[in-house]
């Protein structure tokens, strides 16, 4: 009786949550590891077993090549400049200051605009000939760069703008910690006559490290993730500069509708996002301190 | 020329706008070993902390070594502080956070590893050199959070309640250490507390600060035997001194029940309105009915003594007698004062009323 108790307990706790996952993650999951096998074209009811040729011709193909250097690229020069703008920013802003909060709001505005909205704003800001950015660049008598239509400036620009939307968010997690850091630890600082830098290394840096690791998680996996300002700004372009992985998959299942290759690189993106997950998550033993 | 002269030192908070610190004026010598004590509140802290340079002085002249240093900054001052929660890195280990002043300061690894190991060796914390603090234990942590102070041969030791976080039995021994580590030393020392016990022990002079007034400075002897006022009465010592209210007349000290004390050996004149303090030591049970009666209410054994607390002429009352005294709750019983021991105080100022040093004398 206690154990049929016991089993009946488990299903409610255990079994009905899992019923969703189960339905829309572990079964699309599994699904689509099957298509990524096959030579599916989106619409014919049929199809055949390839075995690895999606991979082959992913693993030899330059295009995948470029698209894992952009996303690598993306990832990097996102996650890192909104850390260090998300630390920066809230430690400007700390308590006691006159206006935080207005100003606070005003850094977070950003990431509760929807990114679609924001890409459509910031492709006229880009406009290379009447766009604001190239007009205040050009009352200072600065290079004016073609921004989004130029293949070498494209992936620089949307990076930009990711940057933008998510550092005020970024810095609403480091306001948190910091205010979580014990006054007295930069009093000592102070009497033993550390400089601004030695207290960043000895105090700050390491006392909101466990905030750092989530953020770095976080953005990481948003950054493989980013479609929408990726769709509205480049569409990948110009010739595949702003082409990251998750494009590439879209563009190979509802463009080109070949599922197979699509599903292929899909697996090949959970298997990165989940290595870097686990390499940051055990990195960080060594620079982590809860 | 004194260690550390504050002259008519004041603080304001500036959102605040009222003194929490008035007038403050003390010279501390080389060697001294300060304590400031007082209730929650008093400024003691305050004090402390615009010693350290970190509280800017609102008014007044903070002079070091002949050397004023109100705009000097705290790193300047060459002084050495412990926090009331320890202040130690959690992400260094105990060897880092003893060399932490050193490493900022970019001595050699060599000079500095010598002089944690120096260190550590005094405090008894080689064993742990390699641990982080959350592997310590309180009395441990604080001894790291003294080791950082002393690697640094600063001149000057400032204090803040570094005992108020651990349990009774390792405040005692850590007690112990410090005032050890000062006699070792013989740094100046500036030792804030709110535990009087702490301040009897362990100053070489108190300073007794209450409302951000110093009450009084003097030795633990001085402050215990010749109270300046009521507040000192009543803050030093444990248990409390009590307190009667009564006149003088033409010498005779009486209560306002009409009881005479009995006759005091100086003159002070009439006074129609005094508070009579007295030690728990200095009154004893009575064979005799002395007219002063008292209600027991409760009995404590504290070991070598016993406190018999009661209710006399209106007032609680708290009297230390030995332990083999019999005395039952309920039991009314006389009670017999030693006259040459009461302290008077003005009811209305709470100043005393005569110096019982001078008196004594």
């Amino acid at each position: 009786m206690i154990r049929l108790k016991k089993a009946g307990k488990l299903f409610i706790f255990l079994g009905i949550p899992m019923i969703p996952l189960i339905v829309f993650w572990f079964v699309p999951m599994i699904v689509s590891l099957w298509l990524s096998l096959t030579d599916w074209d989106y619409i014919s009811p049929t199809f055949n077993y390839v075995g690895m040729d999606n991979y082959t011709y992913a693993f030899t193909s330059d295009d995948f090549y470029q698209a894992l250097k952009n996303t690598v690229v993306f990832g990097v020069f996102t996650v890192v400049p909104t850390i260090i703008i998300g630390l920066l920013l809230a430690m400007l802003l700390r308590e006691g200051l006159k206006g935080i909060t207005f100003f606070r709001s005003l850094m977070f505005s950003p990431w509760i605009t929807p990114m679609v909205a924001m890409s459509i704003v910031w492709a006229w800001i880009y406009e290379p000939d009447i766009g604001l950015l190239n007009q205040v660049l050009g009352w200072l008598h600065l290079p004016q760069p073609e921004w989004l239509h130029s293949s070498s400036s494209a992936l620089w620009s949307i990076i930009i703008v990711t940057v933008w939307k998510n550092a005020g968010w970024a810095m609403l997690f480091y306001s948190d910690a910091l205010q979580k850091i014990p006054r007295d630890l930069y009093e000592v600082s102070n009497l033993e006559g550390s400089s601004w830098w030695q207290k960043m290394r000895t105090v700050v840096i390491p006392l909101v490290s466990p905030t750092t690791l989530f953020l770095g998680i976080m953005l990481a996996i948003e950054s493989i993730q980013a479609y929408d300002q990726i769709q509205v700004m480049t569409q990948g372009g110009p010739s595949g500069s702003t082409r990251t992985l998750l494009y590439m998959y879209y563009q190979m299942a509802f463009e080109q509708f070949n599922m197979g290759q699509a599903t292929a690189i899909s697996t090949i993106i959970v298997i990165i996002t989940g290595i870097l997950a686990l390499t940051m998550f055990y990195a960080s033993k060594r620079w982590v301190h809860y | 020329m004194p260690k550390i002269k504050m002259t008519s030192i004041k603080k304001k908070y500036d959102n605040k706008g009222e003194e929490v610190i008035h007038d403050f004026n003390l010279d501390i010598e080389e060697n001294e070993f300060i304590v400031f004590v007082g209730p929650s509140g008093c400024g003691k802290s305050t004090t402390l902390r615009m010693i350290a340079g970190l509280e800017s002085i609102t008014s007044g002249e903070l002079w070091m070594d002949g050397k004023l240093v109100n705009d000097v900054q705290a790193k300047d001052r060459d002084i050495a502080m412990v926090f009331q929660n320890y202040a130690l890195f959690p992400h260094y280990n105990v060897y880092d956070n003893i060399a932490f002043g050193l490493k900022m300061k970019k001595y050699k690894r060599s000079f500095i590893k010598e002089r944690v190991e120096q260190a550590a060796e005094i405090l008894g914390l080689t064993k742990y050199l390699k641990r982080k603090p959350k592997d310590l234990s309180g009395g441990q942590r604080q001894r790291v959070a003294l080791g950082r102070a002393i690697v640094r041969d600063a001149h000057i030791f400032l204090m803040d309640e570094p005992l108020s976080n651990l349990d009774a039995k390792l405040r005692i021994q850590m007690r112990k250490e410090i005032i050890n580590l000062h006699r070792r030393l013989g740094t100046t020392t500036i030792y804030v507390t709110h535990d009087q016990t702490e301040a009897m022990t362990m100053a070489s002079r108190i300073v007794v600060l209450n409302d951000g007034y110093i009450e009084q400075i003097g030795t633990p002897e001085q402050v215990y035997n010749n109270p300046q006022s009521k507040f000192v009465a009543e803050f030093m010592g444990s248990p409390p001194m009590n307190f009667l209210e009564g006149s003088v007349k033409g010498n005779q000290l009486m209560l306002d029940s009409g009881e005479v004390l009995g006759e005091l050996s100086q003159s002070i004149g009439d006074v129609e309105k005094v508070d009579i303090g007295i030690r728990s030591e200095n009154i004893d049970i009575a064979a005799h009915d002395t007219g002063i009666n008292m209600t027991v209410n409760h009995v404590e054994l504290m070991g070598a003594d016993l406190h018999i607390h009661g209710n006399a002429d209106g007032k609680e009352i708290v009297i230390r007698v030995v332990p083999s005294e019999k005395v039952a709750v309920n039991e009314q019983v006389s009670l017999r004062v030693n006259i040459d021991m009461v302290h008077l105080f003005d009811a209305n100022t709470g100043k005393a009323l005569f110096d019982r040093e001078k008196v004594n004398a």
